[in-house]
């Protein structure tokens, strides 16, 4: 996999900091490194510190409604460009020309942007981990669990749909924009405004029984974190998430099956 | 076997409802070794031309094929053989020159321990060895486009794809061009090249073809067709006084004489406009209203050129007063490389 032209290129050649002076890139890392760890160590102290029996859960879930917010937010836009750019620099016709399959091209792609998710929700992996240790039982594994899943899954579904987006389209701004729309606009808002207008006619538990609602990301976080009956939760979230992990499949196969066609359309 | 074999390749792209028929059913035939010159104006068909070769087209209808091997039915196999240059393309960011050789290198699956000495050999063609450690943003245009020459080249490719490679450039870095083409044709690549103008592939072209509005007018060797279309040189007179009778004297002179026109009514004044060598040779006239005030006249001279006196004679002969006689000079090019140098900055 490692050699994957276009993943090597995204990964290691993309970075900015590539053209900095060896002096501004050790004095960049030293500053950065400094600043994480005093990060860690404060909010480590304060997590085994803190008498409160609920500061461990309380941590955890801030960790993971952050990292929610953070997927929801980033992951759309994280690939969108990924192909709009190619297009519009014009380096996208000499790419294709190549002798790359479009699996390598689509796979490089999204496992390049992909990989910037996981490394960012890497990063609050320390304190998650602490807040979990601090209270095993509010946190239960299964719940545990299901975040991390629906963490992964969401971010790969929302990533992949940006990437679809770049290859649909031939605007960086326009990929953004309807990955956008989709995931905030269509997934949270949309889903939680039908749902809400069915309510006034059904009854009060509308909200966890409307399988809409099983695909809104939000609901899907909230219901992680407070599994009312394990048996319901998980119903509910494996739905969700396989339903996220079948349409991202589809829309890899997408790609990879009309790639040349679609390009050679344009 | 012709290496590059085009039948009745035509091409409509569709605008909304109507559909617009950018190429007319092309027929082509080139051997292995060729340089074949594609010449035509702005929106003649060239690059809808080139694209359907390159496999990033397909044809709607007609069929083509590089090397015996359909560009439709097996596009991959195509991009093996074939290198390709578009005729506008970009470069990555933050990327080296020899990183970005590299990874077209890899893109074309070249072993790993192959690359660099390749990567050597194409900078080295491209007279790149310099800048192989620079960013790639950081080149010059010209430079660019040498890059991408590279680039085209790093799996030596049997056939080239050429979209005007040298548009956009300053005289010089278009010699460079054309001289690192010549050494490409020693290589033994078939080449297909495009360009608007024609005197910059005569040099290096065995055969060139001229297209216009979706249809290839004339095509084959390059001399015939050179003498075809620049059967003519321009020969500027300037007359004193009485341009109407000077002009039914040369107008007379219908052997030798192609094309009279004005080019400057005022006396004495410069010429506007230079006569450009395309111009149709079916406008055989160009009458414009004139007093009997000198000017300066252009024809176009069809005869051997030792004997360009004559014409002067038959005007001195018949009373008419020539201030001057003389072949414009519009060879920029030759005086752009006298005063330049050609170094790479
Ligand atoms: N994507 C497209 N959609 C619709 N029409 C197109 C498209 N691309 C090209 N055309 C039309 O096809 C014709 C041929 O265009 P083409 O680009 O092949 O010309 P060209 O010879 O390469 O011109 P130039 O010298 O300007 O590069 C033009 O009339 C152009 O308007
Ligand atoms: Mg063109």
């Amino acid at each position: 996999m490692f050699e994957n032209p276009v993943l090597r290129k995204e990964l290691f050649l993309r970075l900015r900091i590539r053209q900095m002076s060896v002096l501004s890139r050790w004095i960049g890392s030293i500053t950065a490194g400094i600043l994480i760890s005093w990060i860690y160590i404060s909010i480590l102290r304060w997590v085994f510190t803190d008498a409160s029996s609920r500061t461990g859960s309380d941590v955890w879930s801030a960790c993971i409604v952050l990292q929610v917010a953070i997927t929801c937010l980033l992951a759309p836009a994280v690939a969108a460009n990924s192909i709009t750019q190619e297009k519009e620099q014009q380096t996208w016709d000499m790419l294709i020309f190549t002798r790359l399959t479009p699996q390598e091209i689509v796979f490089g792609k999204l496992i390049a942007r992909y990989a910037v998710l996981i490394f960012i929700n890497m990063l609050f992996m320390p304190i998650q981990l602490a807040g979990w240790m601090r209270s095993p039982h509010d946190v239960t594994f299964l719940t545990f669990g299901l975040t991390e899943m629906l963490l992964l899954i969401s971010g790969l579904f929302f990533t992949t749909f940006g990437l679809f987006m770049s290859w649909l389209l031939n605007r960086t701004l326009f990929a953004i924009m309807c990955s956008y729309s989709f995931v905030v606009g269509g997934l949270i808002i949309i889903t939680s405004l039908i749902t809400a207008m069915l309510s006034f006619f059904a009854a009060d538990d509308m909200f966890t029984k409307s399988p809409l609602m099983w695909l809104n990301p939000v609901m899907m976080t909230y219901e992680a974190m407070n599994p009312h009956d394990n048996a319901n939760t998980v119903f509910f979230l494996a739905f969700g998430l396989l339903s996220y992990l079948i349409l991202t499949a589809l829309l890899v196969w997408r790609m990879v099956v009309g790639f040349r066609r679609f390009a050679l359309m344009a | 076997m012709p290496m590059i074999e085009i039948k009745h390749l035509r091409k409509e792209y569709r605008e909304g409802s109507k559909s617009k028929v950018a190429l007319k059913g092309l027929d082509l035939e080139l051997e292995k070794g060729d340089i074949f010159g594609f010449i035509g104006p702005n929106g003649a068909g060239k690059t809808t031309t080139i694209k359907m070769l390159a496999t990033l087209l397909i044809p709607t209808a007609g069929a083509a094929s590089i090397d015996g091997i359909d560009v439709v039915k097996h596009p991959e196999q195509i991009r093996s053989i074939v290198g390709y240059m578009p005729d506008f393309f970009g470069v990555y960011d933050d990327i080296k020159v020899w990183e970005y050789l590299d990874f077209f290198a890899a893109a074309y699956r070249l072993p790993r321990d192959k690359r660099p000495g390749i990567i050597d050999e194409v900078l080295a063609l491209t007279d790149l060895t310099e800048k192989k450690d620079s960013y790639v943003e950081s080149l010059s245009r010209g430079m660019k486009q040498r890059l991408c020459l590279a680039k085209t080249l790093v799996h030596d490719p049997k056939v080239m794809l050429l979209d005007e490679p040298a548009s956009g450039l300053d005289p010089r870095a278009r010699i460079e061009i054309r001289e690192l083409l010549k050494e490409l044709q020693a290589m033994g690549k078939t080449i297909i090249v495009s360009s608007h103008i024609l005197p910059e592939m005569e040099e290096f072209c065995n055969k060139i073809g001229i297209i216009e509005q979706g249809e290839l007018i004339v095509a084959g060797d390059v001399n015939t067709i050179a003498r075809q279309v620049r059967g003519q040189h321009n020969i500027d007179i300037s007359i004193v006084e009485d341009l109407p009778r000077a002009m039914a004297i040369l107008e007379g002179m219908t052997d030798v004489v192609r094309e009279v026109k004005i080019t400057s009514g005022v006396r004495g004044s410069r010429r506007d406009e230079q006569g450009t060598q395309a111009d149709a040779p079916s406008q055989l006239l160009q009458k414009t209203d004139t007093s009997g005030r000198g000017g300066v006249l252009q024809i176009g001279y069809v005869g051997e050129p030792d004997f360009e006196y004559l014409v002067l004679q038959a005007l001195i002969q018949n009373g008419v007063k020539v201030k001057a006689f003389y072949t414009p000079e519009t060879d920029l090019e030759d005086v752009f490389l006298r005063v330049t140098k050609g170094h790479v900055a």
